[in-house]
């Protein structure tokens, strides 16, 4: 890449995306230096390039609102929010599946069998609640922040809908996946006025 | 403690020192307007829903819908260009051509866009009714770069495209070219391309698809199109029309065969206006030469509208600075207020602000 150019400012995902997203801009030549592991933004001032940190359902609203000109964020988040950003490319990695599960001696074996007056809980609940209304059922949907598997043990709910990328989780928690509703990717993102003002710069990273 | 009675969500006051800048935008604006020739106009912010789904779906399914005392079906203007058109066509028949009208306006939606709250905003904008296609499009852009230049907006850049561009698209590659308009106005490029793979197209159809979106500059994308044996006859119109506009404003008007009109009633270009500052589009227009025939008028139009608040923001982002309003001079009332008032009816005179010192 050429110098003098503008600044380019990434979200980077912590979490799942974060190896992931480090790899794929090193494979662009982009490397960041950072002084502390506490830092939230750092550079590679040789590209002119700008990484901040910030949570995985954060990248899309700092994209969004123009505040990072890219972004990498998965295809369920995307999904979930539906953020007014640019799709540019599939980068095939972080996948992952959002799946329907249940106790493993459940008597539902699938998610037609859920009874009306069921309850879902999930981190996801804009995607559960398209699922349920494009299925026909008409479950209660139960947000929950994290740790969703312990839903059904508890009692609280009698199904969840959540990401498993390897299925051990679920398999410790005695938990089976009966269903799934979409598979999940890390996807690049732009904001749509940066991707006209910056296209030529940030075409070179989707083509590379 | 008293709890304090809110505006309702996406509303906003403005104090004075607010509606000092927003004048600031406001006279800046107007001031280009007038020096083109172009008059006020005023529409009722309360219209009749009828108005609203004779011009758009996409405005309707925002709008603020209300019902009367007796039943009847009301909404807040959602824009004003359909409302103009709705008057131009009740009371303007027969007068002569063009009308050049300009406004500034309050807009309700919900959901007027997803980053902010917002829900009622100023437009500014112009109209030009009456004119076909041609000189008059590009006075209409000249007038949005010289509103934009005005302000002291740096760095702004005009998105240009043509519906002809893509009706011709539509003609030749049939469906397989309204999916991949869809795709992009979804912004999804990654469903752009798969479309692309999936789809029969010959390898130089496939190649022309994926390198629309990649054209740069406006001397790329019309190569790109010139590129294309069999479009580039079809599409000689838009081209030479392309290539005017190039030729007037290179500088600050970028064709972009990509952008895709978020009005579904543009019937010529139609464009947007964006900055670095501000992480989406200050303004758009386009021509609609059917609108107002939908009132009852047959008669083209081009016109702009851009947004206030983010013309006011994107400014203020720019580190642009504005000046405190002048306090006035202040007169103790004294004994003889007779004698005061008179003193302040001398400084008024000399078109100095003044008044009493309470």
């Amino acid at each position: 890449m050429k110098k003098n150019q503008e600044e380019l400012t990434i979200a980077i995902p912590k979490g799942f995306l974060h190896e992931g997203t480090y790899k794929y801009l090193s494979s662009l030549g982009i490397n960041f230096e950072s002084e502390s592991s506490r830092d939230l933004v750092f550079y590679d001032r040789k590209n002119n390039v700008k990484g901040i940190l910030v949570r995985p359902t954060d990248v899309s609203v700092y994209v969004e609102h123009g505040s990072a000109d890219i972004g990498v964020v998965g295809s369920d988040l995307l999904g979930e929010l539906v953020p007014d950003v640019a799709k540019l490319k599939d980068l095939h990695f972080g996948k992952c599946k959002l799946v329907v599960a249940v106790k493993k001696n459940s008597k539902y074996k699938k998610s037609e069998a859920l009874p009306a007056n069921a309850k879902i809980a999930t981190k996801f609940t804009k995607l559960a609640n398209d699922y349920i209304h494009k299925k026909g059922l008409s479950a209660e949907i139960i947000k929950l922040y994290g740790s969703v598997e312990l839903a059904p043990i508890l009692g609280l709910s009698d199904a969840i809908i959540d990401l498993v990328a390897t299925g051990k989780t679920l398999k410790a928690n005695n938990l089976i996946a009966i269903e799934t509703i979409m598979e999940s990717s890390a996807i690049l993102i732009a904001n749509p006025v940066s991707y006209k003002l910056k296209k030529h710069r940030i075409n070179q990273m989707v083509s590379e | 403690m008293k709890k304090f009675l809110r505006n309702p969500k996406g509303s906003r006051d403005w104090l004075p020192d607010e509606v000092a800048k927003q004048e600031f935008v406001r006279k800046s604006l107007v001031k280009v307007f007038e020096l083109w020739g172009y008059q006020p106009i005023q529409t009722p912010i309360l219209i009749n829903w009828d108005t609203l789904t004779q011009s758009s779906k996409k405005l309707s399914d925002i709008a603020f819908k209300l019902i009367g005392q007796h039943g009847d079906l009301l909404a807040l203007r959602a824009d004003l260009t359909t409302p103009i058109a709705r008057v131009t066509a009740e009371r303007l028949k027969g007068e002569k051509l063009p009308f050049r009208f300009y406004y500034v306006g309050k807009v309700f939606r919900y959901h007027a866009r997803k980053t902010t709250n917002e829900r009622e905003l100023y437009q500014i904008g112009i109209e030009l009714i009456g004119a076909k296609e041609g000189a008059s499009d590009l006075e209409c852009l000249k007038i949005l770069i010289e509103s934009l230049e005005k302000l002291g907006l740096k760095k702004c850049l005009l998105s240009v495209n043509h519906t002809s561009f893509w009706n011709e698209l539509f003609k030749y590659f049939g469906v397989v070219a309204s999916e991949l308009y869809r795709a992009l106005s979804k912004k999804d490029l990654i469903l752009f391309k798969s479309i692309i793979n999936k789809s029969k197209l010959s390898k130089a159809d496939k190649a022309f698809w994926n390198g629309l979106i990649k054209a740069n500059n406006t001397k790329e994308s019309i190569a790109h199109i010139k590129q294309h044996p069999k479009l580039k006859k079809r599409l000689g119109k838009v081209i030479s029309f392309f290539e005017k506009i190039n030729n007037l404003f290179s500088q600050s008007i970028q064709i972009d065969l990509s952008l895709t009109s978020d009005v579904d009633y543009y019937t010529g270009i139609y464009f947007e206006a964006i900055t670095p500052y501000l992480g989406r589009a200050l303004g758009s227009g386009g021509r609609y030469d059917q609108l107002i025939n939908k009132f009852g008028l047959d008669v083209p139009a081009v016109g702009f509208s851009l947004c206030l608040e983010d013309l006011l923001l994107a400014l203020e982002l720019q580190g642009k600075k504005f000046d405190k309003s002048k306090l006035p001079e202040l007169f103790s009332p004294g004994k003889d207020v007779k004698k005061t008032f008179l003193a302040i009816s001398t400084s008024h005179k000399k078109n100095k602000s003044a008044t009493l010192k309470l």
